[in-house]
């Protein structure tokens, strides 16, 4: 399927016949230290544990190297280094997202993936408050007022822990800009 | 099949049916004469076969008289008459890939622009394919074109910088040897050996590269000799980890301004390795010394 259909999918305007949930976007929240962010999960094509990644003399700083996954090459990026959060070495729930952006599948590396979040459109503030370099990233703040998360998600999201919640949500073609 | 060969691909094979129609078809007459149908059939076949790709052009026409080819090229200058006796079949019907060959006196305007099979040859040649060519009078000619999948396919030499692996194009390799550091001269600001009485610049993969060991550096290390033209440069790695057939496969558009790689490739067992682009790293290497050089500052 081309990127640019499920894109265009998610940033239609509600249809007419189904405006309920038409205005509800999915977002996958993964973590990165101690915060929470988001991508379209129509984005997200894959989660991988890492395999060893060969880094790529001269690149990036942020660039941890590259990987194969089934035949394609495909760029990783350390996703703490480029929203310059504090890194922790590799644990166990270190995952690598295979997102779609632009033309290109790129690997993001995170501390851990943790649910699907589904957000009305009421429930997504535009980024304002975000300043500083990593800012163009942003697309704007989830607060899931309700639990709405999907599959396994709805265990993890006690009502206690409701209202901390917030969700940094990033825009996935602004990650390839560099 | 990669989209560069199909391009370069269509000119030899209109060649080749245009020629089986024009040479090996025999009008619907002499057809019949022979207990053939009067329409001739010209077989297109194309298959996979492990990293190849195999295209047939198979004609029921009259096929080629080998001591016919055999005495065209005596006649032509392109076989001498001692040689004619201890030509095999298959030799002499790849006679007509020779420059300057053709059974045909007249031109028609099915086939003989005045392009030969010879150029088919090289074209196909150009691709890193192989054509081969069997007929039996009477029955017809079959052209055989065995191609590589993708042009990507190389062979490299695998080398180890600093633990990690690195893949360099066989065809740049000119040879390897063991890198003696005591041989080493600083000539105008850039390290030069001398290799056979020649002067080599050379150029340390670990520090061009930045790469961190985690050991030291083993005792004896080699030096990859790399030729472009007349251009030679010496990349010194750690070891030589032999030579394998690759598959070379871009990097993603977000490495696009890293200079040095023509890409990468998956060496199995979920490794993946670094392709050197010999050409721009020659290309950076000589032209960053001679910056140094320019500036009297030392690299």
């Amino acid at each position: 399927m081309s990127d640019a259909m499920v894109r265009s999918e998610t940033e239609l305007p509600e249809a007419p016949d189904t405006p309920s949930e038409d205005s509800v976007r999915e977002f996958l929240a993964f973590g990165l230290s101690d915060e929470t962010y988001g991508l379209p999960l129509s984005s997200v094509r894959e989660i991988v544990k890492p395999p060893p990644i060969t880094e790529v003399p001269r690149s990036g700083r942020d660039v941890l190297g590259i990987i194969s996954v089934r035949g394609r090459v495909t760029t990783v990026v350390d996703m703490r280094r480029r929203l310059r959060v504090h890194e922790s070495p590799f644990g166990r729930a270190t995952r690598i997202l295979l997102v779609a952006v632009g033309e290109e599948i790129m690997g993001l590396l995170v501390d851990r993936v943790m649910q699907v979040f589904r957000l009305s459109e009421d429930e997504v503030e535009v980024a304002t408050v975000v300043g500083g370099d990593t800012a163009e990233y942003v697309m704007g703040i989830g607060r899931p007022q309700s639990v709405r998360g999907v599959g396994r998600g709805r265990d993890l999201m006690a009502p206690a822990s409701m209202g901390r919640d917030i969700l940094i949500l990033l825009e996935p073609r602004a990650l390839l800009k560099r | 099949v990669d989209k560069l060969i199909v391009e370069d691909l269509s000119d030899p094979l209109m060649h080749i049916i245009r020629n089986s129609i024009d040479h090996g078809i025999e009008s619907p007459k002499v057809r019949e004469l022979a207990g053939k149908p009067p329409t001739g059939t010209l077989a297109l076949n194309a298959y996979q076969k492990g990293n190849h790709v195999v295209i047939e052009v198979e004609d029921d026409g009259a096929g080629m008289d080998e001591t016919r080819l055999v005495e065209m090229a005596v006649q032509k200058g392109l076989l001498t008459q001692e040689a004619r006796t201890d030509i095999s079949t298959d030799e002499a019907f790849n006679l007509i890939f020779m420059p300057g060959f053709s059974t045909r006196s007249s031109i028609t305007d099915t086939s003989g622009r005045g392009v030969g099979m010879d150029v088919v040859k090289t074209n196909i040649s150009n691709l890193g394919g192989v054509i081969d060519v069997h007929s039996e009078v009477g029955t017809g000619t079959k052209f055989t074109i065995t191609l590589p999948i993708t042009l990507a396919i190389i062979s490299a030499l695998l080398v180890e910088v600093a633990e990690r692996v690195y893949a360099i194009p066989l065809t740049v390799v000119q040879e390897a040897i063991v890198f003696d550091p005591t041989g080493v001269r600083r000539v105008e600001g850039r390290e030069v050996i001398t290799l056979r009485g020649g002067t080599l610049p050379i150029c340390r993969l670990q520090s061009l590269f930045g790469l961190e060991r985690s050991q030291s550096a083993p005792v004896k290390q080699f030096v990859v000799v790399v030729s472009l033209g007349q251009r030679r440069l010496g990349f010194v790695v750690d070891a030589l980890q032999g030579q394998q057939d690759i598959v070379i496969k871009s990097l993603g558009r977000s490495l696009s301004s890293v200079r040095g790689f023509a890409g990468a490739t998956d060496l199995g067992d979920q490794r993946v390795a670094l392709v050197l682009d010999a050409p721009s790293l020659l290309e950076e290497v000589l032209a960053s010394s001679d910056v140094g050089l320019a500036s009297g500052v030392s690299p």
